[in-house]
């Protein structure tokens, strides 16, 4: 899920038109913002305070960006001149030009590689490469006259760098062209040139654009009937992700991506009486989450650094923060779904393939032609198998399901539960608590069979549910004994156990352990158990102990940062000589 | 009832690094010379105490200690061979020696015989016999300085380390017997130290980090172990010289045993590594068995005793003499005493708010005190047993509540001493005018003002007519009456801050006592009886009173004698009482008035009787019936002793009060300990208002020299 927080302004804009764009700083908190015609400012994300800036006689005519390698900020000039200054030059009109006789349209800074140069003819060069041969620089016309660039971005496939082209000719319609560029040089290899034309049968037209640099490079579009299709680079195929929402695809869509399966879009709302941004999840195809804005600009540029999204709005620069999260229930994203008919009967290269993409295995076979849903093959599936008793198998078929529905839960923690058999272990002795979990006390052999037991107990609380729906089966089916086992078991994972787990496994424990809580909350008050009580007393422990580290990391982390900026802490100091303080004597 | 600490941290005097040690068997003192070219003779009969400390001197070096008997030897850079009056502690003799500056010393078993190494090669011997230093022979020169020298069990051979080579000596003729060659692949080595055992085996620990064994009799190799990653500089062998110890740049403290190995008729005894103990951070420059423990000093200026099994540490911190610190409570002004500078500070002041209370900003658990640093490998102290059964107990109170300042403390003024010397002795007076302070050989008497803001502030000398310098001196109550002691004589000097100050009375100490090296003088305020006394201790464990009569002070009364050194004594004026700590943790109250001795009954108890360490100072509580403890300070914990069994109050016994009797009876119940580390100083300021002077291991570090570098594969 996404979650977009408050709204604020970075800067003012002062004429729209003319604004260029923002870049990553070198550090990542910082932003480099290319206003207008000849500013360019240096922000801090963090408290949108203006850090440096420059100003220049010269027109502007891209971005600026700042170029890793120089470590310099680099900007194009009139078209067709490039200066290079660092972060303490004051006057940039005293630098020194660097003139090429073809315009450039813009400058794309490459992480630890050379920038790239891209020219208006679509070529493009390593920037030191074009520097030092800007006088002899010719190509050929790489684009065609009633073309232009709508975007262009890099990416490496293994140790490959590519670089791809979004054009548009004047027929509206899009092409994709993608090609290798050669290492040092920077430039294309013409011979492995590569243009795809991006079409549909249906009467649409593109509305939005995003070539996507991550893992898997892709390149986004939005088409007008709100239709996200996705073309992915690699394997040089299409497919469509679905339909984006609450968004008006009449009017030219911005799209940034922010991670984690999610796209931004910024858009003109579906009343078309304001804009709206959309988070998007390309993985599920459902929005996640909309924000309504007052104002729509078209073509407003988009982009997402340091969890932040900055949008250029009508007349200033707004930033926007969020946050990413895996999504835990599908049951959330109920009604986010627009149903939009499909009109478009013809499959053909579009959709996805009839035959299901996943490995299917036996137990499931049958059901999937009868068009079951997860929910109900697995509960078709898993019962029987449970009875069989054999765990490996369970286990396997367990992994092959996403969606279980709650009350095969807690058959399934039943079963795990019974498959390591607590039984003899004493859990208010934490020792040999500690000692049974790791299974220390048995042989080799039986040691590794144990281990594999525990793991599906692990792997069921990696599973996601709604705590609403498991509360009724959990009262009913899990005893209190299991559930006192489970509570000592978790704070066992959190605390003694020496297994490697994510973050959003150990935020998944938490969660069952305030579910286990909340299902057995009359048992534990009613119980006058010294057991209840120990492993109440031994969470309760557990719990504040992590507090309290939470609270010490929280407070060594601002001391870590002034150490390591190099400031001098004279405050603390001055305290620590000297102190009055109260002691019985 | 809840004191008021002022917690000073920020004197922080420079530690100066240990150069070397000797120990005498017999008397069991330890001489000890530090960087600064102080001599500190320290007491280990006992608990470790410092009895007696010479200041350094700028320009002068002390590289080597020796004893002869009751005497000191001493050697250094300066070229010449000293020995020190123990009494006055000033040089009784000096002899030149041939070859420059001397590096090594060392005084053969029968205590006949002073061999000192020369930079120029010559081994200088003289014969110490009769308390005379008498030339006796120049060795062969050899190449290159001499950089440690030792006598065998007889005193018939030498043996000596230089760069690159061993020589054995016969002491008869002065020639060299047989040479050893230690370098190894052409690479300069260092033989930092030597030892020689009964069978004339030689051991030597060099600047590779080897230490080897040789046979002194063929020059032969028996073996050779890499035990440290950097130079040796010292080994200590055990009497029975079945086990030695070496450390130097590399602090680890090697331990290697003698094990019989028998194999049919042959035995023959082999030397192995046994175990090792991480106590230093610092280059460990000698090393001393003494007993069981072993004493091991270095770089850090820690004196630090060590014995295994079972594994106990006790670090006794480098710290500036007693008294180290004084103040005026009245104005709240502390003078501290460095090296050879003093400082006065205004204490700062806490906020009070409308009600009168005053305001805590926040509560400190008591987290430093029990932190474990797993990533450092160094053995801790070892803790106080007592810490640890009354550790549950006093747990709650050691949450330390910090009160919000109003006032930073000020430096008023900083005192720098003529020509840089080192202080011996220094006092404030009590209403916070007049400063008094000795060098070797200057006595300077300062008048103090300073208005209430601190604005205008002067210092003024005072003329002090009739004494040029003191070893000891003391205010009176009300600041007008000094007294001062100067080689067995206690002088009386009137004070008048504008006319200076003038002696009235001489008081000849050699009746009452018999060293003319004194540990303690202290006045006593006015009693209820009306009387002043006077106390001196000396190091011979005499202890002298003398009461003020008539404007004069005539001698009262000696206390009994005792078998040790008293650490600290104090007056209890209201109870008109003299309690003497003694250094085997003896407390005795004195009651003056009957003139009688009494044992503290809380010094029975075994939490008291089980301290390692001398209480170095004792403070009575200025209120009573708020804080009835009396507090024994140490360098690292502050005592609480209530001696005040309930029956004082017996009048109105309560049932509460029966059951706080009932708990009397339990001996820990009288005694809390806080721990400090390390402190330096404690005064009451006024009844509930207290200042400590600590001095943190961190910032004793942090003022030493970086260490060896070494990788530490965890981190």
């Amino acid at each position: 899920m996404a979650k977009l927080h408050n709204y604020y302004v970075l800067c003012p804009l002062i004429d729209q038109n003319s604004f260029l764009g923002v870049s990553q700083d070198r550090d990542d908190e910082n932003v480099i913002v290319t206003l207008g015609r000849n500013v360019v400012n240096k922000f801090r994300l963090s408290d949108q305070k203006q850090i440096s800036g420059w100003t220049s006689k010269d027109h502007l005519t891209s971005a600026v960006i700042f170029d890793k390698e120089q470590e310099a900020y680099v900007g194009v000039f009139n078209r067709n001149t490039i200066k290079t200054w660092k972060e303490d030059s004051d006057n940039l009109d005293k630098i020194k030009k660097y003139k090429f006789s073809v315009n450039i349209f813009k400058l794309i800074s490459r992480g630890n590689q050379s920038s790239l140069i891209i020219f208006e003819n679509g070529n493009c060069a390593s920037l030191p490469y074009a520097l030092d041969n800007r006088k002899s620089y010719e190509n050929k016309q790489l684009i065609k006259e009633s073309e232009t660039i709508v975007d262009i971005a890099c990416y490496s496939i293994a140790t490959n760098d590519y670089i791809c082209y979004v054009t548009k000719n004047n027929k509206k319609t899009y092409d994709i062209i993608t090609c290798t560029i050669r290492e040092e040089l920077g430039d294309i290899d013409k011979s492995k040139l590569n243009k795809t034309k991006v079409s549909r049968p249906e009467d649409v037209y593109v509305v939005g654009e995003l070539i996507s640099t991550g893992d898997k490079p892709c390149v986004y579009f939005l088409w007008s009937d709100a239709k996200l299709t996705v073309y992915d680079l690699m394997k040089k195929s299409w497919k469509t992700i679905g339909i984006v929402p609450w968004i008006s695809t009449s009017s030219s869509v911005s799209i940034s991506w922010m991670g984690q399966d999610h796209l931004i879009l910024f858009g003109s709302n579906s009343d078309q009486d304001g804009a709206i941004i959309v988070a998007y999840n390309i993985i599920l195809g459902v929005g996640s989450c909309r924000y309504p804005m007052k104002m729509y600009s078209e073509n407003a540029k988009l982009y997402c650094f340091n969890g932040l999204i900055i949008l250029e709005a009508s007349n200033h620069i707004g930033m926007l923060p969020y946050v990413l999260e895996t999504n835990r229930n599908l049951s959330s994203l109920l009604g986010s779904h627009d149903i939009v008919d499909d009109t478009c009967a013809e499959i053909a290269d579009w959709d996805t393939p009839v035959e299901p993409i996943f490995h299917e295995t036996e137990e499931i076979r049958e059901l999937l032609k009868v068009g079951l849903t997860e929910r109900g093959m697995c509960t078709q599936v898993i019962p029987p198998l449970l009875e069989k008793g054999d765990y490996q198998k369970v286990f396997k078929t367990l992994q092959g399901f996403k969606d279980i529905p709650e009350s095969i839960l807690v058959v399934l923690l039943n079963y795990a539960i019974k498959l390591v058999n607590p039984l003899n272990v004493d859990i208010t002795n934490h020792e040999d608590f500690v000692k049974f979990c790791d299974c220390d006390d048995e042989s080799d052999e039986v040691k590794e069979i144990l281990k594999d037991k525990f793991k599906i107990l692990d792997y069921l609380f990696q599973i996601t549910f709604s705590d609403a729906m498991l509360i009724p089966y959990l009262r009913n089916d899990l005893s209190l004994d299991n559930a006192l086992f489970l509570m000592s078991y978790i704070s066992y994972l959190l605390v003694d156990s020496d297994k490697n787990f994510n973050a959003s496994y150990e935020s998944k424990l938490f969660d069952w352990c305030i579910l286990l809580m909340d299902a057995f909350y009359q048992q534990y008050l009613l119980t006058k158990d010294d057991k209840t009580t120990i492993v109440l007393n031994n969470t309760q422990k557990v719990v504040t102990s992590l507090i309290d580290k939470l609270i010490q990391v929280n407070s060594a982390l601002p001391l870590l940062h002034k150490i390591s900026s190099g400031k001098h802490m004279e405050n603390n100091d001055e305290s620590l000589s000297y102190a009055i303080e109260l002691i019985e004597i | 009832m809840a004191c008021k600490l002022h917690r000073v941290r920020f004197y922080n005097p420079k530690p100066e690094q240990i150069n070397c040690v000797s120990f005498n068997t017999k008397s069991k003192l330890l001489a000890l010379a530090r960087q600064d070219a102080s001599i500190e003779i320290w007491d280990l009969n006992f608990a470790p105490f410092l009895l007696k400390f010479k200041p350094g001197e700028a320009n002068t070096s002390v590289e080597a200690l020796g004893w002869v008997n009751h005497r000191l030897l001493s050697t250094g850079l300066g070229g010449a061979l000293l020995e020190w009056d123990m009494e006055t502690l000033s040089i009784k003799f000096t002899m030149i020696l041939t070859g420059y500056a001397a590096w090594c010393l060392d005084v053969n078993s029968s205590n006949t015989l002073v061999a000192v190494g020369t930079e120029q090669g010559y081994i200088n011997l003289y014969s110490v016999e009769n308390d005379e230093i008498v030339y006796k022979k120049i060795f062969d020169k050899q190449e290159g300085r001499i950089l440690c020298c030792k006598f065998n069990n007889t005193g018939s051979v030498l043996v000596t380390g230089s760069i690159d080579t061993i020589r054995v000596w016969n002491v008869e003729t002065g020639h060299a017997t047989s040479r050893m060659s230690v370098s190894r692949r052409a690479k300069e080595t260092i033989v930092w130290c030597l030892a020689v055992l009964s069978d004339n085996t030689v051991i030597s620990g060099d600047s590779h980090g080897r230490l080897t064994f040789w046979d002194g009799n063929l020059g032969d190799q028996i073996e050779s172990y890499k035990c440290h990653k950097s130079n040796i500089l010292s080994i200590a062998v055990s009497d029975d010289e079945n086990s030695l110890y070496c450390s130097g740049v590399d602090p680890v403290i090697m331990n290697f045993v003698k094990v019989n190995c028998s194999s049919g008729k042959q035995s023959s005894a082999q030397w192995v590594k046994n175990v090792q103990r991480n106590i230093h951070e610092h280059d460990v420059r000698a090393l001393v068995i003494y007993g069981d423990k072993l004493i091991s000093v270095g770089a850090d200026g820690y004196l630090t005793l060590s014995s295994y099994p079972p594994k106990w540490v006790m670090r006794i911190p480098p710290m500036i003499p007693a008294p180290r610190s004084a103040v005026c409570p009245q104005k709240k002004l502390l003078l501290l005493r460095y090296s050879n500078y003093l400082e006065v500070w205004k204490l700062g002041s806490y906020a009070v708010n409308e009600s009168g209370n005053v305001t805590v900003t926040n509560v400190n658990l008591n987290q430093s005190l029990k932190q474990k640093d797993s990533t450092n490998e160094l053995e801790k102290d070892s803790e106080i047993d007592a810490l640890s059964i009354t550790d549950n107990k006093s747990e709650k109170q050691h949450q330390a509540k910090s009160l919000k300042l109003t006032e930073a403390p000020i430096k008023l003024v900083s005192i720098q001493m003529k020509g840089k010397k080192q202080i011996k002795c220094c006092d404030f007076s009590p209403s916070g005018e007049l400063i008094v302070y000795s060098t070797d050989s200057n006595m300077t008497l300062l008048k103090l003002e300073c208005d209430d803001d601190q604005t205008n502030i002067s210092l003024a000398k005072v003329l002090v007519s009739g004494l040029e310098c003191c070893d000891r001196v003391a205010f009176t109550e009300d600041s007008r009456t000094m007294v001062a002691y100067k080689d067995g004589e206690l002088k009386v000097l009137q004070v008048d801050p504008e006319a200076g100050a003038t002696i009235v009375q001489n008081i000849a100490c050699e009746k009452y006592l018999r060293s003319k090296c004194i540990l303690h003088l202290q006045i006593s305020k006015d009693t209820p009886s009306k009387t002043i006394y006077l106390v001196a201790a000396d190091t011979q464990s005499d202890i002298a009173v003398w009461i003020k009569k008539d404007n004069k002070f005539r001698f009262y009364v000696s206390l009994p004698k005792y078998r040790c050194v008293p650490s600290a004594l104090t007056f209890d004026n209201e109870e008109e009482k003299l309690i003497v700590a003694y250094v085997d943790q003896e407390l005795i109250e004195y009651d003056l008035v009957k003139a009688r001795a009494a044992k503290s009954a809380v010094a029975e108890s075994a939490a008291w009787r089980a301290r390692s360490v001398a209480a170095a100072a004792l403070c009575v509580p200025p209120a009573r019936p708020a804080h009835p403890a009396l507090l024994a300070r140490d360098d690292s914990s502050l005592w609480l002793l209530r001696s005040d069994a309930p029956q004082a109050d017996a009048e109105g016994p309560t049932p509460k009060k029966k059951n706080k009797k009932k708990n009397a009876v339990n001996p820990n119940s009288q005694i809390r300990i806080i721990p400090i580390k390390y402190l330096a100083d404690f005064h009451w300021l006024g009844d509930d208002e207290a200042v400590t002077l600590e001095i943190l291991p961190e910032n004793i570090i942090s003022q030493l020299p970086p260490v060896i570098a070494t990788k530490r594969h965890n981190v």
